[in-house]
């Protein structure tokens, strides 16, 4: 009888050990199963990242073909006025433009949604675009973006060796009686219009050669720069072409000078998208281009020394008389004129009160009233964006190093 | 005798489940090695596809239209096929297959992406 508890025990033991050592066993399989199955869904979650990191790369050349289709169609100006998006979070202040692309859609992709952003520094760099390319699958497994930065041919280059004078004419200069100008070169220290000038006071691309001895005098300079020793008290040069020139039709060599490449398209165009952003005198940062087509005489001062402006009187504001800039208004920037070459658009002209420059496209014959126009090295920093050195800004490129993969 | 005979029938028993245990542990087993095998070739594949991609993404001189890479003892064949959509824009396609090389059991895994015409600019500094 004990005998045969002893062997049910033992025959128990037996069948609880197998039973132990089969669980284990499963137990271990079961937990390496589980790993490898882990593993499988990390590796197929890459996938997904993968495939989304791929379509955001191709919204993001998508939108790149876009530009370059606006771009051969000269439609850039079109490209932010479509979708204005409000910007994000990390692109704040009211100088930031931002706008949603609309891109073909492609039949044959219907897993992701695409998403494109353009953004903009209307002030600094209306020329370097952003690029913000999200990609979203419709299942909503995976989602990815990327940026990408890109120069835009919206401006040219503004010339580096413009000339530097307080004032610059496309023709001669003259005063009536009465007239208290004040034209002052740049100086080398001091106050204002005092101590030793450092060039050229007023710059004229037009004398008439009265002899017709194929050169331009002394006397003929003079004769035509008739200004009053008063009216330079800071000294300074007179300078102009030696050799003749027409300007009949108007060559705009005033502008030339001052503007190089950049077209007057351009800069009505950069006029309008600030203003119909926003911008303005007041707001923060402060608009600081104006394209003027309006006949009436300007009365808002404008610009700080730390924030100049430009203005630009355009051919259509001086379809009459050129608009006058009225006593006591304070620009600091640069005022250009458009006067067509026409020195009778420009007689009586006043000029207010311009620390920077004032470029006008004819001459001033009969200047009167009170201006005052003072050189300052800062007045060109308006229009004068930064271009990196043999950078052609004729063509959309890409900015190189500014591409990041994930949010901003 | 009766004794001997019941010892038997419990080792039959015992092995017998102890043997039906180890078996379909085995099975499991197999099957994870494979899928940790697979995930492990579709790994290669897709850093394989990434590469070929990556390629025309950074306009490198020369992009292969098709390679064979030797890894882990697999042979991966990249296949990189382009088509221009517009002028500015192409798409790629960057396919890898590995396996059977008789097709039965060959694999495959296919990613695409696009790639614009837009030109970098090469220069000294930026803006």
């Amino acid at each position: 009888m004990r005998h045969r508890l002893h062997d049910i025990e033992r025959g128990g033991a037996t069948l609880m050990m197998v039973l132990a050592l089969v669980l284990l066993a499963t137990l271990a399989s079961a937990y390496s199963s589980r790993s490898v199955l882990t593993e499988q869904l990390v590796s197929q979650g890459l996938d997904r990242t993968v495939q989304a990191r791929l379509a955001a790369q191709a919204a993001l050349a998508t939108a790149e073909a876009e530009l370059l289709t606006l771009v051969s169609s000269h439609q850039l100006n079109d490209a932010f006025s479509l979708q204005p998006f409000p910007c994000g979070e990390d692109l704040r202040g009211s100088q930031w433009q931002c706008s949603l692309m609309r891109l073909p859609q492609n039949p044959s992709e219907t897993a992701w949604v695409y998403s494109v952003r353009l953004a903009r520094d209307l002030i600094a760099s209306p020329h370097v675009w952003q690029l913000r390319a999200s990609a979203s699958a419709v299942a909503g497994f995976a989602n990815a973006s990327t940026q990408q930065s890109v120069f835009m041919p919206v401006m040219a280059k503004a010339p580096s060796d413009a000339p530097m004078s307080a004032l610059i004419l496309n023709g001669c200069a003259n005063e009536s009686p009465g007239s208290q100008w004040q034209i002052c070169p740049l100086g080398q220290s001091g106050p204002v219009c005092t101590g030793a000038a450092t060039g050229s006071v007023v710059h004229t691309h037009f004398i008439p050669d009265l002899d017709k001895d194929g050169h331009i005098s002394i006397a003929e300079r003079n004769s035509c720069m008739a200004f009053s020793t008063a009216s330079l008290p800071g000294g300074g040069l007179l300078t102009s072409a030696s050799i003749p020139s027409h300007r009949s039709p108007c060559n705009r060599a005033a502008w030339r000078s001052a503007f190089g490449d950049i077209t007057p398209e351009q800069l009505r165009a950069w006029s309008e998208a600030q203003a119909a952003h926003g911008l303005h005198a007041h707001s923060q940062p402060q608009r600081n281009i104006y394209w003027i087509d309006s006949p009436g005489d300007w009365a808002q001062s404008l610009g700080s020394p730390e924030e100049p402006v430009l203005l630009v009187f355009s051919q259509q504001a001086c379809a009459g008389k050129c608009p006058r800039i009225a006593n006591g208004v304070h620009i600091h920037g640069t005022v250009y004129v458009d006067a067509g070459c026409d020195d009778e658009k420009m007689r009586g002209w006043q000029a207010g009160w311009i620390e920077g420059q004032l470029v006008i496209e004819a001459g001033l014959p009969d200047l009167a009233g009170i201006s005052r126009i003072w050189a300052r090295s800062a007045g060109r920093k308006a229009f004068e964006l930064s271009w990196p050195r043999g950078m052609d800004h004729t063509r959309a490129q890409r900015v190189p190093g500014s591409r990041k993969e994930g949010g901003p | 005798m009766k004794q001997a005979g019941m010892a038997m029938v419990e080792a039959l028993v015992a092995s017998a489940l102890l043997g039906l245990g180890l078996l379909s542990v085995s099975g499991l087993t197999s099957h994870a090695l494979g899928t940790a095998s697979q995930s492990r070739q579709q790994m290669h594949a897709r850093l394989l596809a990434e590469e070929a991609l990556d390629c025309m993404i950074v306009r490198r001189a020369f992009c292969p239209p098709s390679k064979a890479v030797l890894r882990a003892s697999m042979t991966y064949t990249v296949l990189l096929e382009r088509s221009d959509i517009t002028p500015w824009l192409t798409q790629v396609h960057a396919e890898v297959q590995w396996g059977d090389v008789s097709g039965q059991h060959r694999q495959k895994s296919r990613f695409q992406t696009r790639v614009s015409t837009m030109p970098d600019w090469v220069g000294l500094s930026l803006p």
